[in-house]
């Protein structure tokens, strides 16, 4: 009997992975982001506008003199913060929402940061992942 | 976000409020109060303190129960062989324990004014023999408090279920009623349980005075004739005759050790020296000479009377029981007060066990080798964790041998004779030192004591090695093992405390981040203390598991205008603990000086049952965030108003 078959692991590609949750979830949004876009977003270029693809990881509403909303959007290979002015939430942004980005990136107090891309739903949400 | 857990351990409670928190534990405080009394306050103590004669009641009743068994258990080693010749052998053995009963109490006086803070055979052997010998002092000497409360205590219901048969179904339960008894009776303090217990063993030594006196008496006088033998129970005992044989020096040995039980217990009193009211060292040590006295008057008188009585031991009927039927009558008022006080003294045995094993405990937990809850006091000034630790411990033996503790009896004597013989080898040690008047003297009978009561100890160990010995022989080293690890703990959590000269904590961030299932009275306290932390950055964070709990989430959020950023995670395998650590991760980046602060609100409910109809997920998430360096767990409580 595989392992696999009494639910312990998928393949043995888990175990190489690593067990912990995060590395499970970096693993499945890798895997299912693949191939999706013209880039993924550990190797996405700076400063040109590209498109990109991901799961909202966090939602961040952010208050004060210059509110904001940050969608925290990750393809397994890194992260971009999605950024838009004012207190509106995006439509389609939510947390586990799979969307596709399109603007420029640029580093923000360290953070790859799109300021007001443009979202659409990613055609890969309509795949099972 | 789920629930926050409730009726967890809680770090700090800022705006607790105390009518609401304070009618929990009030039935739970009637109850401890009922049970063991009003706190005593510490200066109280010297007045908790015992006299001789309640002293002689609490620490000698093991050593004087054993006159109930010993001279018996000579007879049952000799008698299978010699047969009633056996009777002859019996004086000279009876002697010969007696001596060492003389040496062994001369070396416990010596102890008791060389250390009267107490501990016995492990302090003498901390002091004198080194560490590892002191361990398997303790361990031996905490083994057979052990043994000694879960055997008496079985012993003595045998007795009461033997001449009251319906109630041998009990037997289980009358001796977890008796060690719940002994346990509340100790933790209302030593004196009460003193004078609780001190009747019985009195009775019992005027019982056995009056069948030795009396005994001998009418022997002498020629009123009461040798006991014809008993034919049935001899036959029984040597199987038919066929284990008739010469009396070895083997056999000897092994009757000797057996008789040597008579000394269980003697070194009770040296243990508990700061028990007694001062002067301490003198009233222990003249109680440890009655206390030999009468031990060493009865177990003689008693193997005296056996020899001038004849009687046949059986393994139907106690010897005491046998001569108590003989000389005061079968059926008679005294024979019965003789019976029903060697029950008691029996089940009372233990009372010494739950006055020395919490001592023993708390010298041993003082040194770091035990848990420190085991020196701590309780209300009534006892170290109420030990008393309740030995309940514990005796009370699963009983039940995991369903109150038929006879195999354990062979177990005693190796704990019992180790730590004599130790205690005996570390005060040689200790006059060769100090050279003190009449060192020589003192070391003499110090050898000869570890002399003979090692040989009982091999005897035993080698003589009972398969029918149970083997397991305090293997059970003493892994307790003194266990005791070095956890000394290891506390000197590396010492380590770990210890503050270099120029240590100055850095913390050069703050972040407080309030755990957020829903808004509700709870949140806004929750985030109205965090804003009173004054820090850096301050973030509310919630975990969707679903699309709906982010919308209501966000949609609370925005509708009650809260001015602090709210951060929702995506949870997609519905766990709660992960992401939020995740989370944190980010927040400090593993910056050294960055403290991050975790507030938890959580719900106060008003009985324990209700705490189980809430979630207890922030437990687990509390549990984890613990090992997290730099991070501080609050919990806010939120009190719910009784229905």
């Amino acid at each position: 009997m595989r392992v696999s078959t009494i639910g312990l692991v998928h393949n043995a590609g888990d175990l190489q992975r690593g067990s912990s949750l995060e590395q499970i979830d970096r693993a499945r949004l890798a895997a299912h982001f693949a191939d999706r876009g013209e880039h993924d977003l550990a190797t996405a270029p700076r400063g040109r506008v590209v498109e990109v693809h991901g799961e909202v990881r966090e939602m961040r509403l952010v208050p004060g003199a210059t509110p904001h909303v940050d969608a925290i959007v990750c393809d397994g290979t890194g992260e971009v913060v999605a950024r838009f002015g004012g207190r509106a939430r995006p439509d389609g942004l939510r947390p586990g929402s799979h969307v596709l980005l399109l603007g420029e990136i640029h580093d923000v107090d360290g953070a790859a940061t799109m300021v007001e891309p443009v979202v659409e739903e990613s055609p890969a949400s309509l795949e099972a992942p | 976000m789920a629930e926050p857990a409730v009726g967890t351990p809680v770090e700090t409670q800022p705006g607790a409020a105390p009518p609401e928190t304070a009618r929990v534990p009030l039935s739970a405080s009637l109850i401890k109060r009922a049970l063991v009394g009003r706190p005593l306050p510490s200066a109280a103590e010297q007045h908790q303190r015992l006299g001789k004669p309640t002293g002689l009641a609490v620490f000698a009743s093991d050593a004087i129960s054993s006159t109930a068994y010993a001279t018996e258990e000579i007879l049952l080693v000799l008698v299978p062989v010699a047969g009633m010749a056996a009777l002859d052998d019996l004086i000279p053995i009876a002697i010969i324990v007696s001596i060492l009963l003389v040496l062994v109490c001369s070396s416990y006086i010596q102890t008791i004014h060389a250390y009267p803070n107490g501990g016995g055979s492990y302090v003498v052997s901390r002091e004198n023999l080194g560490v590892t010998p002191s361990l398997v002092a303790a361990a031996s000497l905490l083994v057979d408090y052990v043994l000694t409360a879960a055997v008496s205590v079985s012993a003595g219901v045998a007795a009461i279920t033997s001449a009251f048969p319906e109630l041998f179904d009990y037997r289980v339960e009358i001796c977890l009623g008796f060690i719940v008894l002994m346990t509340v009776a100790n933790l209302r303090g030593l004196k009460e349980s003193g004078r609780l217990f001190a009747g019985p063993t009195y009775i019992y030594i005027l019982s056995l005075t009056a069948l030795i006196g009396i005994g001998l008496f009418r022997t002498m006088t020629g009123s009461l004739e040798p006991m014809p033998v008993n034919e049935a129970s001899l036959e029984e005992l040597t199987n038919n005759g066929s284990l008739l044989g010469p009396v070895t020096v083997l056999l000897l040995l092994r009757a000797f050790s057996s008789g040597a039980v008579a000394l269980t217990g003697v070194e009770a009193i040296s243990n508990g020296v700061p028990a007694f009211r001062k002067p301490e060292s003198r009233n222990a040590s003249q109680t440890l000479v009655a206390m030999g006295a009468i031990l060493g008057t009865a177990f003689l008188g008693i193997s005296v009377l056996a020899h001038k009585l004849q009687p046949t031991v059986s393994e139907d009927e106690t010897l005491l029981s046998i001569m108590g039927a003989a000389v005061f009558g079968e059926g008679s008022v005294p024979y019965y007060v003789l019976q029903f006080s060697t029950f008691a003294i029996l089940i009372l045995a233990a009372n010494t066990a739950f006055a020395d094993f919490p001592r023993v405990a708390s010298v041993v937990s003082a040194d770091g080798f035990l848990p420190r809850q085991l020196s701590n006091r309780g209300d009534r000034l006892v170290f109420s964790n030990g008393i309740l630790a030995l309940g514990a411990v005796s009370a699963v033996l009983v039940v995991a041998f369903k109150g038929d503790t006879s195999a354990l009896i062979p177990l005693y004597a190796v704990g019992v004779f180790t730590g004599f013989t130790l205690s005996q080898a570390g005060m040689v040690r200790h006059h060769l030192r100090l050279r003190e008047p009449r060192y020589r003297l003192r070391i003499t009978i110090n050898v000869l004591g570890a002399i003979a009561t090692f040989i009982v100890l091999l005897v035993v160990v080698v003589s009972k090695f398969t029918i149970g010995a083997w397991i305090p022989a293997a059970l003493i080293p892994i307790i003194a093992v266990i005791f070095l690890r956890i000394r290891k703990h506390y000197r590396r959590v010492a380590s770990s405390l210890r503050m270099p000269e120029d240590y100055r904590p850095v913390a050069t961030r703050h972040t407080v981040v309030v755990l957020v299932g829903s808004v509700h009275k709870g949140t806004i306290d929750a985030l109205t203390y965090a804003r009173s932390l004054r820090p850096d950055q301050l973030i509310a964070v919630s975990v969707a598991m679903d699309d709906a709990a982010y919308d209501r989430i966000v949609s609370d959020w925005e509708r009650n205008e809260i001015d602090v950023e709210l951060r929702v995670v995506h949870s997609p395998y519905r766990d709660l603990t992960n992401p939020l650590l995740h989370l944190l991760d980010e927040i400090d980046k593993g910056e050294p000086g960055h403290l991050v602060t975790v507030v938890v609100p959580e719900f106060v409910v008003n009985h324990w049952w209700e705490t189980a109809l809430h979630n207890q997920s922030a437990m687990v998430l509390r549990a984890r965030l613990r090992r997290r360096p730099n991070t501080i767990i609050t919990s806010v409580p939120l009190q719910i108003a009784p229905a």
